[in-house]
């Protein structure tokens, strides 16, 4: 402790000196290290407890025969599980819902989002209420929305009923999650309207820090809203645009909650997901190797995705 | 500089020591229980029933006769926890190793657990002995051994109204002569050209997320003349679970929906349903009546028949909740004498009555007047004691379970049954050879 005092000490005269003595150097790295180590602490142990080390340990446990409860040993299986994985077209069926849902939900969603955004950005009276509308779906649990658009999908349920009157009766009732035509497409709707009001919100932020001099500037310069909008808008939004992207991705591809409470992955795999397979083999199944090897494909997977779109927003 | 890294995380480590110590030295308190529970020869009991109040009164009331008597070896705990999460509490207990003495069973598990070492095999003579006077579906049973007992039991028929039976020319079911093919076949024709109904028939096809398509569709297929697995010694699947008879009853099951008799998708409350007059035909479990009898205006019109015989006899399904003792109790003397105390015919009725299931003896089924000869109750007793077919009684049972039920429920959809029960049959033989043939070393 006292050495420490006594570099501060020294420290104090020497800033910005050239002539520090190597000696001196080095006690003040000492300092400075330990606090940041010191600071870091909380933060890397969290890391390392509940990400460093499950991440490991599904990296190990996908190369065995391990179960949830079992009084067999674990034993090394090789690539088994992979070989298994690779040849279940289930596993193939998940991976297309999930890129059909991911290419449709983050454009729509994002996009919808700025819409949505950009019309409340007005200072009218009416924005705050608006806001708050559209921002309720997102603090509602997804297990609850899904339960209620559950029963608005059904047979008789709501959405039949309202096309039915709108067609004068010339509908036919679409049992809209179980029919495999029909199933992804209604948990893709209901996914977008649920998050829509999250990201609207962000993109909200983003929106207020343009100053409103550009729009002036703008203004006097003659240009339109739909100019104003991609002159001054567009560009300011470049760092809130490449969150929303990385954050709605990642997002659609972990798609389970929905799937779990909706449709069980059916009807005939049509809304099966890669996370829900895996949580199906961990838990229901209890075949925590495969799990695992299900999960560390999934992990690779999403790296090489976010990498790529780092490298696209950057380049930029 | 390497130095002073390395002994800033070695500070840090110490820290966590000492932090971990100071916050296992906070639940010392915690650990005294513990010490004063094993010294006091306290067990403990969990118990899925927190979510019925009934069956939960019950065991309370057991466990305080039992707690005040003066046979007993030790003093009942009761832990009682909601169905839904049960058996994840049970399997996270043991992978941590803190199970209690005695677990709530459901049946089927049985063996699973007991494979897993989640169950000890029941020794105790005197509790043995009572045990042989139990209806036989009110046991868990593997490898020879005697897991686990129940109070009762329940298990699955057809309800129908007799006026519109009547009404369309079609003969009401009985426990001797129950719908063969045929007939059931007519049953649906005709209940679907009558118009009264979108869909006639009602199976639970919505329960998708429980053991309900294995407990209800597998006596089916067995009535077929296939079954899950082959019983000879529970290593494979093949044959059964793909061969022309579960061939054949999978693509009955798909006409059934083909045919618009069933939704394969159907309504959360089937038993309500059904009292509401929103299906014609019901198969459901004993607890139907339960529904029925609270909510029926008709409840007289109401009748319960076996499922129909498909070529190898009525099936119903068998196996409930039953209570088995754990292998890490340190007081098995106290489990199995709490055990064998709780399985007085007076207790049994009343676990029994609770949820309006089966009692698991005859000297029971004559305190509740419903289970008595004449009761309105007494037709599911004859159904299980002469149509009941076990679940497999084998550890795999729980994944043959989850497979089943994908593949019944992709081929009610649309697809190809051979090559769904193939793709199934392989996943299943997978299975028990990656645990080795599920063979208790």
């Amino acid at each position: 402790m006292s050495s420490s005092i006594q570099t501060t000490i020294i420290r104090q005269p020497a800033d910005g000196d050239t002539a520090l003595t190597p000696n001196n150097k080095s006690a003040e790295v000492i300092h400075e290290n330990r606090a940041g180590w010191l600071m870091l602490a909380p933060a890397c142990i969290l890391l390392v407890l509940f990400i460093g080390i499950p991440v490991a340990l599904a990296f190990v446990l996908s190369f065995t025969n391990a179960r949830t409860i079992s009084p067999n040993p674990t034993r090394f299986i090789g690539l088994n599980n992979f070989t298994r994985l690779f040849s279940d077209p289930t596993f193939w069926r998940a991976l297309l819902n999930v890129a059909i849902f991911a290419v449709v939900v983050v454009p729509v969603q994002a996009g919808l989002g700025l819409f949505l955004a950009v019309l409340i950005n007005k200072k009218v009276r009416s924005s705050v209420f608006f806001r708050t509308v559209y921002f309720l779906p997102v603090v509602t649990s997804m297990v609850v929305v899904s339960l209620l658009w559950m029963f608005i999908y059904q047979n008789d349920g709501m959405l039949n009923q309202v096309l039915e009157k709108l067609t004068f009766h010339h509908w036919t009732a679409v049992d809209w999650l179980n029919n495999p035509q029909t199933a992804l497409g209604a948990i893709i709707v209901m996914s977008i309207w649920q998050a829509v009001g999250q990201h609207m919100l962000i993109w909200l932020s983003g929106l207020q820090t343009i100053s409103a001099e550009l729009y002036e500037a703008a203004e006097l310069d003659g240009c339109d809203a739909w100019h104003q909008f991609t002159n001054v808008t567009w560009p300011g939004l470049r760092s809130t645009r490449n969150m929303i992207l990385i954050t709605i991705t990642i997002a659609a591809l972990s798609l389970f909650t929905q799937i779990n409470v909706m449709t069980q992955g059916g009807p005939r795999d049509s809304t099966t997901t890669v996370v829900f397979e895996a949580v199906r083999s961990g838990f229901q199944q209890q075949e925590m190797g495969y799990a695992s090897a299900i999960t560390l494909v999934f992990f690779l997977i999403i790296m090489a995705i976010t990498a790529v779109q780092r490298r696209i927003t950057h380049s930029n | 500089m390497r130095m002073n890294k390395k002994r800033s995380l070695i500070r840090l480590i110490a820290g966590i020591v000492a932090l971990s110590g100071m916050v296992s030295l906070s639940g010392c308190g915690e650990a005294a229980r513990q010490e004063a529970k094993m010294q006091g020869n306290e067990i403990t009991l969990w118990t899925h029933t927190a979510g019925s109040e009934a069956e939960l009164s019950t065991v309370e009331d057991i466990v305080a006769d039992y707690n005040s008597s003066p046979d007993r070896k030790g003093t009942v705990k009761i832990q009682s926890f909601p169905q839904s999460s049960y058996n994840d509490s049970v399997i996270s207990a043991s992978t941590a190793g803190n199970l209690p003495c005695l677990v709530d069973v459901d049946q089927p598990n049985t063996p699973y657990w007991g494979w897993a070492n989640i169950l000890a095999p029941l020794t105790d003579k005197a509790l043995l002995k009572r045990t042989n006077q139990l209806i036989g579906s009110a046991k868990g049973t593997w490898n020879k051994q005697i897991y686990t007992v129940g109070y009762f039991d329940a298990t699955t028929a057809l309800f129908a109204r007799k006026s519109v039976l009547k009404d369309l020319g079609i003969r009401v079911a009985t426990v001797d002569r129950p719908w063969t093919k045929a007939e059931m076949d007519d049953a649906l024709a005709k209940m679907k050209a009558s118009g009264h109904w979108a869909y006639p028939f009602e199976m639970g096809t919505a329960d998708n997320k429980t053991e309900w398509y294995a407990y209800a569709y597998a006596p089916i297929l067995q009535s077929f003349g296939g079954d899950l697995v082959n019983r000879k010694d529970y290593q494979t699947s093949q044959g059964v679970l793909n061969g022309p008879e579960a061939i054949e009853f999978a693509n009955w099951m798909r006409s059934l929906v083909e045919h618009g008799y069933i939704n394969s998708k159907g309504g959360s409350d089937t038993a309500l349903d059904f009292v509401n007059k929103k299906s014609g035909l019901l198969y459901g479990g004993i607890w139907t009546m339960s529904t029925v009898q609270k909510y029926a205006k008709d409840s007289d019109d109401i009748v319960a028949m076996p499922m129909a015989d498909f070529g190898h006899g009525s099936v119903a399904g068998g196996g409930s909740w039953t209570v088995g003792m754990t292998p890490t109790c340190n007081n098995k003397e106290a489990a199995m004498s709490y055990i064998r105390f709780s399985l007085k015919d007076k207790y049994i009725a009343r676990m029994a009555k609770a949820g309006m299931n089966i009692p698991a003896t005859v000297g029971a089924q004559n305190l509740i007047p419903e289970f008595e000869p004449g009761g309105s109750m007494q037709i599911f007793t004859k159904i299980s004691s002469k149509y009941v077919k076990m679940r497999p009684e084998t550890p795999a049972y729980n994944f043959i379970s989850t497979e089943f039920r994908k593949t019944i429920g992709d081929i009610m959809n649309g697809s190809d049954a051979a090559s769904g029960l193939n793709k199934a049959v392989n996943h299943i033989d997978g299975n028990i050879k990656g645990a080795d043939g599920y063979i208790k070393k």
